[in-house]
Protein backbone atom coordinates (compact mmCIF):
# COMPACT_ATOMS: atom_id res chain seq x y z
CA UNK A 1 0.00 0.00 0.00
CA UNK A 2 1.11 3.51 -0.71
CA UNK A 3 -0.48 6.78 0.26
CA UNK A 4 -1.27 8.78 -2.87
CA UNK A 5 -0.51 12.04 -1.11
CA UNK A 6 2.52 11.51 1.14
CA UNK A 7 3.95 8.32 -0.45
CA UNK A 8 4.02 6.62 2.94
CA UNK A 9 4.54 2.84 2.84
CA UNK A 10 4.90 2.12 6.56
CA UNK A 11 2.07 -0.31 7.50
CA UNK A 12 1.94 1.14 11.04
CA UNK A 13 0.32 4.26 9.67
CA UNK A 14 -2.55 2.66 7.77
CA UNK A 15 -5.88 2.31 9.53
CA UNK A 16 -8.99 0.55 8.31
CA UNK A 17 -11.97 2.81 8.71
CA UNK A 18 -15.57 2.52 7.55
CA UNK A 19 -14.71 3.62 4.04
CA UNK A 20 -11.55 1.53 3.67
CA UNK A 21 -7.87 1.97 4.45
CA UNK A 22 -6.50 5.45 4.89
CA UNK A 23 -3.12 6.97 5.73
CA UNK A 24 -2.65 8.46 9.17
CA UNK A 25 0.73 9.99 8.54
CA UNK A 26 -0.72 12.93 6.66
CA UNK A 27 -4.06 12.91 8.47
CA UNK A 28 -3.77 16.56 9.49
CA UNK A 29 -4.47 17.39 5.84
CA UNK A 30 -7.81 15.54 5.96
CA UNK A 31 -8.39 11.84 5.35
CA UNK A 32 -7.30 10.42 2.03
CA UNK A 33 -8.31 6.87 1.13
CA UNK A 34 -5.76 4.57 -0.42
CA UNK A 35 -8.09 3.50 -3.21
CA UNK A 36 -9.35 7.01 -3.86
CA UNK A 37 -8.84 8.04 -7.47
CA UNK A 38 -7.72 11.61 -7.60
CA UNK A 39 -8.23 13.40 -10.82
CA UNK A 40 -6.28 16.61 -11.03
CA UNK A 41 -8.49 19.63 -11.51
CA UNK A 42 -7.26 20.97 -14.78
CA UNK A 43 -7.34 24.72 -15.04
CA UNK A 44 -6.28 26.85 -17.96
CA UNK A 45 -3.60 29.47 -17.96
CA UNK A 46 -4.95 32.74 -19.23
CA UNK A 47 -1.80 34.82 -19.22
CA UNK A 48 0.68 36.26 -21.70
CA UNK A 49 3.55 35.76 -19.26
CA UNK A 50 4.99 39.22 -19.77
CA UNK A 51 6.65 40.78 -16.79
CA UNK A 52 7.85 44.22 -15.82
CA UNK A 53 10.42 44.87 -13.11
CA UNK A 54 10.89 48.13 -11.25
CA UNK A 55 14.67 47.67 -11.59
CA UNK A 56 17.04 45.80 -13.88
CA UNK A 57 18.54 42.50 -12.86
CA UNK A 58 22.33 42.68 -12.40
CA UNK A 59 24.50 40.74 -14.90
CA UNK A 60 25.15 38.02 -12.34
CA UNK A 61 21.46 37.62 -11.58
CA UNK A 62 20.69 37.55 -15.30
CA UNK A 63 23.27 34.84 -15.84
CA UNK A 64 21.75 32.70 -13.10
CA UNK A 65 18.24 33.36 -14.41
CA UNK A 66 19.24 32.19 -17.92
CA UNK A 67 20.94 29.12 -16.50
CA UNK A 68 17.81 28.36 -14.51
CA UNK A 69 15.58 28.40 -17.58
CA UNK A 70 17.96 26.07 -19.41
CA UNK A 71 18.48 23.73 -16.46
CA UNK A 72 14.81 23.31 -15.58
CA UNK A 73 14.08 21.72 -18.97
CA UNK A 74 15.78 18.49 -17.98
CA UNK A 75 16.75 18.67 -14.29
CA UNK A 76 15.55 19.70 -10.92
CA UNK A 77 17.52 22.63 -9.59
CA UNK A 78 18.92 23.70 -6.23
CA UNK A 79 19.41 27.46 -6.22
CA UNK A 80 21.97 28.23 -3.56
CA UNK A 81 22.38 31.95 -3.06
CA UNK A 82 23.32 34.15 -0.11
CA UNK A 83 20.60 35.99 1.81
CA UNK A 84 19.51 39.11 -0.01
CA UNK A 85 20.87 37.92 -3.36
CA UNK A 86 17.42 38.41 -4.86
CA UNK A 87 16.26 34.81 -5.21
CA UNK A 88 12.69 36.02 -5.48
CA UNK A 89 13.53 38.22 -8.48
CA UNK A 90 15.81 35.76 -10.23
CA UNK A 91 13.01 33.25 -10.74
CA UNK A 92 10.72 35.81 -12.41
CA UNK A 93 12.15 35.19 -15.95
CA UNK A 94 11.71 31.46 -15.36
CA UNK A 95 8.09 31.87 -14.30
CA UNK A 96 7.46 34.10 -17.29
CA UNK A 97 9.00 31.52 -19.63
CA UNK A 98 6.69 28.79 -18.31
CA UNK A 99 3.59 30.97 -18.34
CA UNK A 100 4.27 31.78 -21.98
CA UNK A 101 4.28 28.07 -22.70
CA UNK A 102 0.95 27.79 -20.78
CA UNK A 103 2.39 25.66 -17.99
CA UNK A 104 1.20 25.67 -14.41
CA UNK A 105 3.54 27.24 -11.90
CA UNK A 106 3.47 27.44 -8.12
CA UNK A 107 5.70 29.29 -5.69
CA UNK A 108 5.71 27.69 -2.23
CA UNK A 109 7.36 28.96 0.92
CA UNK A 110 7.04 28.07 4.59
CA UNK A 111 5.98 31.38 6.12
CA UNK A 112 2.56 32.95 5.79
CA UNK A 113 3.85 36.53 6.11
CA UNK A 114 6.21 35.98 3.21
CA UNK A 115 3.45 34.51 1.06
CA UNK A 116 1.38 37.67 1.48
CA UNK A 117 4.34 39.92 0.68
CA UNK A 118 5.51 37.88 -2.31
CA UNK A 119 2.07 37.60 -3.86
CA UNK A 120 1.78 41.38 -3.92
CA UNK A 121 5.28 41.70 -5.36
CA UNK A 122 4.60 39.21 -8.15
CA UNK A 123 1.24 40.79 -8.94
CA UNK A 124 3.12 44.06 -9.55
CA UNK A 125 5.63 42.26 -11.77
CA UNK A 126 3.08 40.21 -13.76
CA UNK A 127 0.44 42.81 -14.51
CA UNK A 128 -1.32 40.82 -17.22
CA UNK A 129 -1.63 37.67 -15.12
CA UNK A 130 -3.64 36.75 -12.11
CA UNK A 131 -1.56 36.05 -9.01
CA UNK A 132 -3.23 34.66 -5.89
CA UNK A 133 -2.04 33.88 -2.42
CA UNK A 134 -3.15 30.64 -0.80
CA UNK A 135 -2.50 30.44 2.92
CA UNK A 136 -4.34 30.50 6.21
CA UNK A 137 -7.18 32.97 5.81
CA UNK A 138 -6.98 33.12 2.01
CA UNK A 139 -8.33 29.81 0.76
CA UNK A 140 -11.51 30.73 -1.11
CA UNK A 141 -9.81 30.87 -4.46
CA UNK A 142 -7.15 28.29 -5.19
CA UNK A 143 -6.62 28.32 -8.95
CA UNK A 144 -4.99 31.10 -10.94
CA UNK A 145 -2.18 31.74 -13.41
CA UNK A 146 0.44 31.96 -10.70
CA UNK A 147 -0.14 30.51 -7.26
CA UNK A 148 1.88 31.66 -4.26
CA UNK A 149 1.22 29.43 -1.27
CA UNK A 150 2.58 28.04 1.95
CA UNK A 151 4.17 24.58 1.74
CA UNK A 152 1.28 23.15 3.76
CA UNK A 153 -1.29 24.22 1.19
CA UNK A 154 0.32 22.10 -1.55
CA UNK A 155 -1.86 19.20 -0.43
CA UNK A 156 -4.73 20.79 -2.35
CA UNK A 157 -3.00 20.27 -5.68
CA UNK A 158 -2.35 16.64 -6.49
CA UNK A 159 -0.47 15.87 -9.71
CA UNK A 160 -1.02 19.30 -11.12
CA UNK A 161 2.02 21.52 -11.52
CA UNK A 162 4.69 21.64 -14.18
CA UNK A 163 6.95 23.65 -11.91
CA UNK A 164 7.12 24.22 -8.18
CA UNK A 165 9.56 26.71 -6.76
CA UNK A 166 10.20 25.76 -3.14
CA UNK A 167 11.79 28.64 -1.32
CA UNK A 168 13.57 28.50 2.04
CA UNK A 169 13.79 24.73 2.17
CA UNK A 170 16.15 25.04 5.14
CA UNK A 171 13.43 26.54 7.31
CA UNK A 172 11.02 25.04 9.78
CA UNK A 173 8.57 23.37 9.11
CA UNK A 174 9.72 22.13 5.70
CA UNK A 175 13.26 21.21 6.75
CA UNK A 176 13.50 17.51 7.49
CA UNK A 177 9.75 16.96 7.21
CA UNK A 178 9.21 13.86 5.12
CA UNK A 179 5.46 14.39 4.75
CA UNK A 180 5.70 17.95 3.43
CA UNK A 181 8.48 16.97 1.07
CA UNK A 182 6.48 14.09 -0.38
CA UNK A 183 3.37 16.24 -0.66
CA UNK A 184 5.41 18.71 -2.70
CA UNK A 185 6.69 15.94 -4.95
CA UNK A 186 3.19 14.55 -5.42
CA UNK A 187 1.89 17.96 -6.43
CA UNK A 188 4.04 17.71 -9.55
CA UNK A 189 2.70 16.08 -12.67
CA UNK A 190 4.63 13.48 -14.65
CA UNK A 191 7.04 15.87 -16.32
CA UNK A 192 7.04 18.35 -13.47
CA UNK A 193 10.21 19.99 -12.23
CA UNK A 194 11.05 21.39 -8.86
CA UNK A 195 13.35 24.27 -7.95
CA UNK A 196 14.64 24.33 -4.38
CA UNK A 197 16.03 27.59 -3.19
CA UNK A 198 18.03 28.11 -0.03
CA UNK A 199 20.73 30.18 1.63
CA UNK A 200 22.28 27.46 3.76
CA UNK A 201 23.08 23.86 2.94
CA UNK A 202 23.08 21.19 5.63
CA UNK A 203 22.63 17.45 5.85
CA UNK A 204 18.83 17.63 5.51
CA UNK A 205 19.14 19.41 2.19
CA UNK A 206 21.83 17.00 1.06
CA UNK A 207 19.18 14.31 1.49
CA UNK A 208 17.03 16.06 -1.11
CA UNK A 209 19.85 15.68 -3.60
CA UNK A 210 19.62 11.90 -3.45
CA UNK A 211 15.88 11.84 -4.21
CA UNK A 212 16.00 13.12 -7.76
CA UNK A 213 18.88 14.31 -9.92
CA UNK A 214 19.66 17.90 -8.98
CA UNK A 215 21.67 20.64 -10.59
CA UNK A 216 23.17 23.22 -8.26
CA UNK A 217 23.37 26.89 -9.18
CA UNK A 218 25.32 29.11 -6.82
CA UNK A 219 25.41 32.88 -6.37
CA UNK A 220 27.61 34.45 -3.72
CA UNK A 221 26.95 38.12 -4.02
CA UNK A 222 24.15 40.53 -3.42
CA UNK A 223 22.84 42.71 -6.26
CA UNK A 224 24.54 45.84 -4.93
CA UNK A 225 27.88 44.01 -4.90
CA UNK A 226 28.74 44.57 -1.25
CA UNK A 227 29.73 41.65 0.99
CA UNK A 228 27.36 40.27 3.61
CA UNK A 229 27.52 42.18 6.87
CA UNK A 230 29.68 40.28 9.35
CA UNK A 231 28.03 40.00 12.79
CA UNK A 232 29.80 41.46 15.80
CA UNK A 233 29.63 38.99 18.65
CA UNK A 234 29.39 40.23 22.24
CA UNK A 235 29.61 37.64 25.01
CA UNK A 236 28.55 38.25 28.58
CA UNK A 237 26.14 37.60 31.41
CA UNK A 238 22.48 38.62 31.14
CA UNK A 239 22.65 41.95 32.96
CA UNK A 240 25.66 43.02 30.94
CA UNK A 241 23.99 42.01 27.67
CA UNK A 242 20.89 43.99 28.56
CA UNK A 243 23.05 47.03 29.25
CA UNK A 244 24.79 46.61 25.90
CA UNK A 245 21.42 46.26 24.18
CA UNK A 246 20.21 49.55 25.67
CA UNK A 247 23.52 51.16 24.74
CA UNK A 248 23.24 50.06 21.12
CA UNK A 249 19.66 51.14 20.60
CA UNK A 250 20.23 54.52 22.24
CA UNK A 251 22.92 55.33 19.68
CA UNK A 252 20.99 53.97 16.70
CA UNK A 253 19.57 56.31 14.13
CA UNK A 254 18.39 53.58 11.75
CA UNK A 255 15.55 51.11 12.15
CA UNK A 256 16.48 48.01 14.13
CA UNK A 257 15.06 44.49 14.35
CA UNK A 258 15.75 42.83 17.69
CA UNK A 259 15.43 39.05 17.50
CA UNK A 260 14.63 37.19 20.70
CA UNK A 261 14.12 33.49 21.32
CA UNK A 262 10.75 33.18 22.99
CA UNK A 263 7.34 34.85 22.96
CA UNK A 264 7.66 35.43 26.69
CA UNK A 265 10.94 37.25 26.24
CA UNK A 266 9.43 39.24 23.38
CA UNK A 267 6.54 40.49 25.51
CA UNK A 268 8.74 41.20 28.51
CA UNK A 269 11.31 43.21 26.61
CA UNK A 270 8.55 45.13 24.86
CA UNK A 271 6.96 46.18 28.12
CA UNK A 272 10.32 47.24 29.59
CA UNK A 273 11.40 49.30 26.59
CA UNK A 274 8.01 50.70 25.54
CA UNK A 275 8.06 53.86 27.74
CA UNK A 276 11.47 54.96 26.47
CA UNK A 277 11.64 54.07 22.77
CA UNK A 278 9.31 54.05 19.78
CA UNK A 279 8.98 50.29 19.68
CA UNK A 280 6.61 47.54 18.59
CA UNK A 281 6.61 43.77 18.70
CA UNK A 282 5.72 40.75 16.56
CA UNK A 283 5.25 37.09 17.30
CA UNK A 284 3.36 34.33 15.53
CA UNK A 285 0.26 34.16 17.72
CA UNK A 286 -0.16 37.94 18.06
CA UNK A 287 -3.40 39.04 16.43
CA UNK A 288 -2.24 42.46 15.26
CA UNK A 289 1.05 41.16 13.88
CA UNK A 290 0.29 42.14 10.30
CA UNK A 291 -0.49 45.74 11.25
CA UNK A 292 2.61 45.87 13.44
CA UNK A 293 4.81 44.74 10.57
CA UNK A 294 3.13 47.22 8.24
CA UNK A 295 3.63 50.06 10.72
CA UNK A 296 7.27 49.18 11.16
CA UNK A 297 7.81 49.11 7.41
CA UNK A 298 6.11 52.47 7.08
CA UNK A 299 8.59 53.86 9.60
CA UNK A 300 6.14 54.65 12.38
CA UNK A 301 8.26 52.71 14.85
CA UNK A 302 12.04 52.71 15.01
CA UNK A 303 12.45 49.33 16.70
CA UNK A 304 10.71 46.01 16.47
CA UNK A 305 11.16 43.05 18.79
CA UNK A 306 10.50 39.84 16.92
CA UNK A 307 10.67 36.11 17.40
CA UNK A 308 11.71 34.02 14.42
CA UNK A 309 8.61 35.09 12.42
CA UNK A 310 10.64 37.86 10.77
CA UNK A 311 13.61 35.58 10.30
CA UNK A 312 13.15 34.78 6.64
CA UNK A 313 12.06 36.13 3.32
CA UNK A 314 11.12 39.57 4.52
CA UNK A 315 12.80 42.62 3.04
CA UNK A 316 12.81 45.80 5.08
CA UNK A 317 15.04 48.49 3.69
CA UNK A 318 18.00 49.79 5.65
CA UNK A 319 17.72 47.99 8.96
CA UNK A 320 20.25 46.91 11.53
CA UNK A 321 19.87 43.63 13.35
CA UNK A 322 20.43 42.65 16.97
CA UNK A 323 20.23 38.95 17.83
CA UNK A 324 19.66 38.41 21.52
CA UNK A 325 20.65 34.78 22.08
CA UNK A 326 20.40 33.33 25.55
CA UNK A 327 20.03 29.60 25.10
CA UNK A 328 22.05 27.16 23.10
CA UNK A 329 19.57 25.22 21.03
CA UNK A 330 16.90 27.65 19.81
CA UNK A 331 18.69 29.75 17.19
CA UNK A 332 20.70 27.36 15.04
CA UNK A 333 23.27 28.16 12.38
CA UNK A 334 20.80 28.62 9.54
CA UNK A 335 18.60 30.89 11.65
CA UNK A 336 21.51 33.15 12.58
CA UNK A 337 22.63 33.42 8.95
CA UNK A 338 19.09 34.29 7.90
CA UNK A 339 18.58 36.85 10.64
CA UNK A 340 21.92 38.49 9.90
CA UNK A 341 20.86 38.51 6.27
CA UNK A 342 18.03 40.96 7.02
CA UNK A 343 20.60 43.76 7.27
CA UNK A 344 21.99 45.69 4.34
CA UNK A 345 19.60 44.52 1.64
CA UNK A 346 18.79 47.81 -0.06
CA UNK A 347 20.75 49.67 -2.70
CA UNK A 348 20.59 52.96 -0.79
CA UNK A 349 22.06 51.52 2.36
CA UNK A 350 24.06 48.38 1.57
CA UNK A 351 26.05 48.30 4.81
CA UNK A 352 24.01 47.06 7.69
CA UNK A 353 25.27 46.29 11.14
CA UNK A 354 24.58 43.03 12.92
CA UNK A 355 25.18 42.35 16.60
CA UNK A 356 24.92 39.00 18.31
CA UNK A 357 24.50 39.24 22.07
CA UNK A 358 25.04 35.81 23.57
CA UNK A 359 25.89 34.04 26.78
CA UNK A 360 28.59 32.00 25.14
CA UNK A 361 30.28 31.64 21.80
CA UNK A 362 28.76 28.32 20.81
CA UNK A 363 28.85 26.13 17.71
CA UNK A 364 25.90 27.81 16.01
CA UNK A 365 27.50 31.26 16.15
CA UNK A 366 30.90 29.96 15.06
CA UNK A 367 29.35 28.01 12.17
CA UNK A 368 27.31 30.99 11.02
CA UNK A 369 30.32 33.32 11.10
CA UNK A 370 32.38 30.81 9.15
CA UNK A 371 29.73 30.46 6.48
CA UNK A 372 29.32 34.22 6.10
CA UNK A 373 33.11 34.61 5.86
CA UNK A 374 33.28 31.86 3.24
CA UNK A 375 30.63 33.51 1.10
CA UNK A 376 32.43 36.85 1.38
CA UNK A 377 35.76 35.23 0.45
CA UNK A 378 34.33 33.75 -2.75
CA UNK A 379 33.02 37.17 -3.56
CA UNK A 380 36.49 38.73 -3.10
CA UNK A 381 38.06 36.23 -5.50
CA UNK B 1 1.03 -4.29 20.54
CA UNK B 2 0.76 -0.55 20.48
CA UNK B 3 3.96 1.03 19.25
CA UNK B 4 3.22 4.71 18.73
CA UNK B 5 1.01 7.34 20.33
CA UNK B 6 -1.98 7.76 18.09
CA UNK B 7 -1.86 11.55 18.26
CA UNK B 8 1.71 12.81 18.73
CA UNK B 9 3.32 9.87 16.92
CA UNK B 10 5.97 9.38 19.60
CA UNK B 11 7.19 5.84 20.23
CA UNK B 12 6.02 4.36 23.52
CA UNK B 13 8.74 4.08 26.09
CA UNK B 14 8.25 0.82 27.97
CA UNK B 15 11.66 0.72 29.62
CA UNK B 16 10.46 1.33 33.15
CA UNK B 17 6.81 0.38 32.99
CA UNK B 18 6.04 -3.28 32.37
CA UNK B 19 2.49 -2.95 33.72
CA UNK B 20 1.84 -0.29 31.14
CA UNK B 21 3.25 -2.54 28.45
CA UNK B 22 1.07 -5.56 29.20
CA UNK B 23 -2.16 -4.23 30.67
CA UNK B 24 -2.82 -0.76 29.33
CA UNK B 25 -4.59 -0.35 26.02
CA UNK B 26 -4.67 3.41 25.90
CA UNK B 27 -3.90 4.73 22.44
CA UNK B 28 -2.48 7.99 23.76
CA UNK B 29 0.95 8.29 25.34
CA UNK B 30 1.27 9.42 28.94
CA UNK B 31 2.28 12.91 27.90
CA UNK B 32 -0.80 13.46 25.76
CA UNK B 33 -3.08 11.78 28.29
CA UNK B 34 -1.85 14.11 31.03
CA UNK B 35 -2.57 17.10 28.84
CA UNK B 36 -6.25 16.12 28.68
CA UNK B 37 -7.35 17.71 31.94
CA UNK B 38 -10.34 15.98 33.51
CA UNK B 39 -12.60 18.61 35.02
CA UNK B 40 -16.04 17.40 36.00
CA UNK B 41 -18.90 19.84 35.73
CA UNK B 42 -22.64 19.52 36.25
CA UNK B 43 -25.20 21.92 34.89
CA UNK B 44 -28.93 22.09 34.58
CA UNK B 45 -30.57 22.55 31.21
CA UNK B 46 -34.34 22.97 31.27
CA UNK B 47 -34.79 20.38 34.03
CA UNK B 48 -32.26 17.95 32.62
CA UNK B 49 -28.99 17.16 34.34
CA UNK B 50 -25.96 17.54 32.06
CA UNK B 51 -22.52 16.32 33.05
CA UNK B 52 -19.26 17.16 31.34
CA UNK B 53 -15.86 15.60 31.89
CA UNK B 54 -13.13 17.63 30.23
CA UNK B 55 -11.96 21.21 30.23
CA UNK B 56 -12.43 22.61 26.74
CA UNK B 57 -8.97 23.77 25.74
CA UNK B 58 -5.77 22.68 24.09
CA UNK B 59 -5.56 19.04 23.26
CA UNK B 60 -9.23 18.08 23.39
CA UNK B 61 -9.98 20.78 20.83
CA UNK B 62 -7.30 19.45 18.50
CA UNK B 63 -8.38 15.86 18.98
CA UNK B 64 -12.01 16.65 18.23
CA UNK B 65 -11.01 18.67 15.18
CA UNK B 66 -8.89 15.84 13.83
CA UNK B 67 -11.62 13.29 14.57
CA UNK B 68 -14.57 15.22 13.20
CA UNK B 69 -13.16 17.44 10.48
CA UNK B 70 -10.20 15.40 9.23
CA UNK B 71 -12.28 12.20 9.50
CA UNK B 72 -9.67 10.36 11.55
CA UNK B 73 -11.67 7.37 12.70
CA UNK B 74 -8.75 5.85 14.61
CA UNK B 75 -9.24 8.36 17.43
CA UNK B 76 -12.66 6.98 18.36
CA UNK B 77 -11.66 5.32 21.65
CA UNK B 78 -9.48 8.11 22.94
CA UNK B 79 -12.20 10.36 24.31
CA UNK B 80 -14.01 8.06 26.74
CA UNK B 81 -11.02 5.91 27.66
CA UNK B 82 -10.11 7.59 30.96
CA UNK B 83 -13.73 7.99 32.15
CA UNK B 84 -15.10 4.72 30.84
CA UNK B 85 -15.60 2.99 34.19
CA UNK B 86 -17.04 6.06 35.84
CA UNK B 87 -19.70 6.39 33.15
CA UNK B 88 -20.55 2.70 33.21
CA UNK B 89 -21.13 2.80 36.96
CA UNK B 90 -22.90 6.14 37.15
CA UNK B 91 -25.26 5.43 34.28
CA UNK B 92 -25.83 1.73 34.88
CA UNK B 93 -29.00 0.59 33.13
CA UNK B 94 -29.25 3.60 30.88
CA UNK B 95 -29.52 3.50 27.12
CA UNK B 96 -27.33 5.91 25.18
CA UNK B 97 -29.01 8.08 22.57
CA UNK B 98 -26.53 10.12 20.52
CA UNK B 99 -27.59 13.60 19.44
CA UNK B 100 -28.18 13.76 15.69
CA UNK B 101 -25.54 15.18 13.38
CA UNK B 102 -25.91 16.57 9.91
CA UNK B 103 -26.71 13.76 7.44
CA UNK B 104 -24.59 15.32 4.74
CA UNK B 105 -21.56 15.33 6.97
CA UNK B 106 -22.19 11.81 8.17
CA UNK B 107 -22.25 10.59 4.61
CA UNK B 108 -19.01 12.40 3.85
CA UNK B 109 -17.32 10.94 6.91
CA UNK B 110 -18.64 7.45 6.35
CA UNK B 111 -19.35 6.99 10.06
CA UNK B 112 -21.38 8.58 12.83
CA UNK B 113 -18.81 10.09 15.14
CA UNK B 114 -20.88 9.83 18.34
CA UNK B 115 -21.89 6.19 17.84
CA UNK B 116 -18.26 5.25 17.12
CA UNK B 117 -17.18 7.11 20.24
CA UNK B 118 -19.73 5.29 22.41
CA UNK B 119 -18.67 1.85 21.17
CA UNK B 120 -15.89 1.56 23.73
CA UNK B 121 -18.35 2.11 26.61
CA UNK B 122 -20.06 -1.23 25.83
CA UNK B 123 -23.49 0.15 26.75
CA UNK B 124 -26.66 -0.20 24.66
CA UNK B 125 -26.90 2.51 22.00
CA UNK B 126 -30.13 3.55 20.28
CA UNK B 127 -29.82 5.77 17.25
CA UNK B 128 -33.35 7.12 16.98
CA UNK B 129 -33.07 10.89 16.53
CA UNK B 130 -32.83 12.73 13.23
CA UNK B 131 -32.92 16.28 11.96
CA UNK B 132 -35.96 17.30 9.98
CA UNK B 133 -34.01 19.92 8.07
CA UNK B 134 -30.34 19.20 7.52
CA UNK B 135 -28.37 21.81 9.41
CA UNK B 136 -24.72 22.28 10.20
CA UNK B 137 -23.87 24.41 13.21
CA UNK B 138 -20.35 25.32 12.23
CA UNK B 139 -19.71 29.07 12.36
CA UNK B 140 -23.28 29.91 13.35
CA UNK B 141 -24.28 32.37 16.03
CA UNK B 142 -26.59 31.58 18.94
CA UNK B 143 -29.76 32.85 17.20
CA UNK B 144 -29.23 30.48 14.27
CA UNK B 145 -28.31 27.63 16.55
CA UNK B 146 -31.53 28.04 18.50
CA UNK B 147 -33.50 27.06 15.38
CA UNK B 148 -32.26 23.56 16.12
CA UNK B 149 -34.65 23.23 19.06
CA UNK B 150 -37.70 22.55 16.91
CA UNK B 151 -35.77 20.66 14.27
CA UNK B 152 -35.18 17.30 15.95
CA UNK B 153 -37.59 14.37 15.63
CA UNK B 154 -37.78 10.78 16.89
CA UNK B 155 -37.94 8.09 14.22
CA UNK B 156 -41.41 6.63 13.89
CA UNK B 157 -41.99 3.25 15.47
CA UNK B 158 -39.20 3.61 18.01
CA UNK B 159 -39.87 2.14 21.43
CA UNK B 160 -38.06 4.38 23.86
CA UNK B 161 -36.41 2.80 26.89
CA UNK B 162 -37.15 4.01 30.42
CA UNK B 163 -33.74 5.40 31.29
CA UNK B 164 -32.29 7.61 28.62
CA UNK B 165 -28.83 9.16 28.47
CA UNK B 166 -28.32 11.73 25.73
CA UNK B 167 -24.74 11.99 24.45
CA UNK B 168 -23.10 14.92 22.71
CA UNK B 169 -19.46 15.79 22.13
CA UNK B 170 -19.36 19.54 22.71
CA UNK B 171 -22.09 21.83 24.03
CA UNK B 172 -22.01 25.48 23.07
CA UNK B 173 -25.50 26.89 23.49
CA UNK B 174 -27.31 23.67 24.39
CA UNK B 175 -29.77 23.99 21.49
CA UNK B 176 -29.28 20.51 20.09
CA UNK B 177 -29.58 18.97 23.52
CA UNK B 178 -32.75 20.82 24.46
CA UNK B 179 -34.17 20.02 21.03
CA UNK B 180 -33.53 16.34 21.62
CA UNK B 181 -35.02 16.58 25.11
CA UNK B 182 -38.14 18.18 23.73
CA UNK B 183 -38.48 15.57 21.01
CA UNK B 184 -38.16 12.64 23.41
CA UNK B 185 -41.05 13.97 25.58
CA UNK B 186 -39.79 12.10 28.62
CA UNK B 187 -38.97 13.37 32.07
CA UNK B 188 -36.35 10.85 33.10
CA UNK B 189 -33.64 11.95 30.72
CA UNK B 190 -30.04 12.69 31.64
CA UNK B 191 -27.29 13.90 29.40
CA UNK B 192 -23.54 13.77 29.22
CA UNK B 193 -21.00 15.56 27.09
CA UNK B 194 -17.25 15.72 26.74
CA UNK B 195 -17.04 19.42 27.49
CA UNK B 196 -18.87 22.73 27.71
CA UNK B 197 -17.54 25.52 25.57
CA UNK B 198 -18.78 28.59 27.43
CA UNK B 199 -17.97 29.39 31.02
CA UNK B 200 -20.41 28.94 33.86
CA UNK B 201 -22.60 31.96 34.55
CA UNK B 202 -22.46 31.57 38.36
CA UNK B 203 -25.87 29.96 38.61
CA UNK B 204 -24.80 26.80 36.87
CA UNK B 205 -27.37 27.36 34.15
CA UNK B 206 -27.35 28.09 30.49
CA UNK B 207 -28.98 31.25 29.30
CA UNK B 208 -31.80 29.95 27.18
Amino acid sequence: MKCPRCSNRDPDYFYKGSKGYYCRKCISFKRILIKEDIEPTAYDIDSDGNYKLAFELTPFQKEIADKLIAAVRDHDVLLYAVTGAGKGDMVIPLISDLLKRKKRVCYAISRREVVIELAERYQRAFEGSKVIKVCEGYTDEIYADLIVCTTHQLYRYLKLFDLIILDEVDAFPFRGDEVLNNIALNALNENGRIVYSTATIDEEIEKLMYQRPLKILRLDRRPHGRPLPRPKVIIGIDVFLFGILIGIIRKESKQVIIFVESIRMCKRLYHILKPFFSITYVYSSLQERNTNIKDFKAGIYQFVIATSVLERGITIEGVDVIIYKRYENIFNKAAIIQMAGRAGRSFKDPDGRVYILARENDEAIKGALKEIDDANKVYLL
Amino acid sequence: MRTRCIYCDKRFDYRNDLIDMYFSDDDLCTGCRNELVIERDKRCLGGMEVRSFYRYDGLIKDLLLQYKECFDEALKDVFFYAIKDEIRIRYHGYTLIPCPSSARKREKRGFDHLIKMCECLKMPVLDCLYMEKDMSQVNKDSVERRKMIGNIRVREGTILPLKILLVDDVITTGSTLSGAYKALKRKQVKAMTLCFVNKDDHKGRFKL
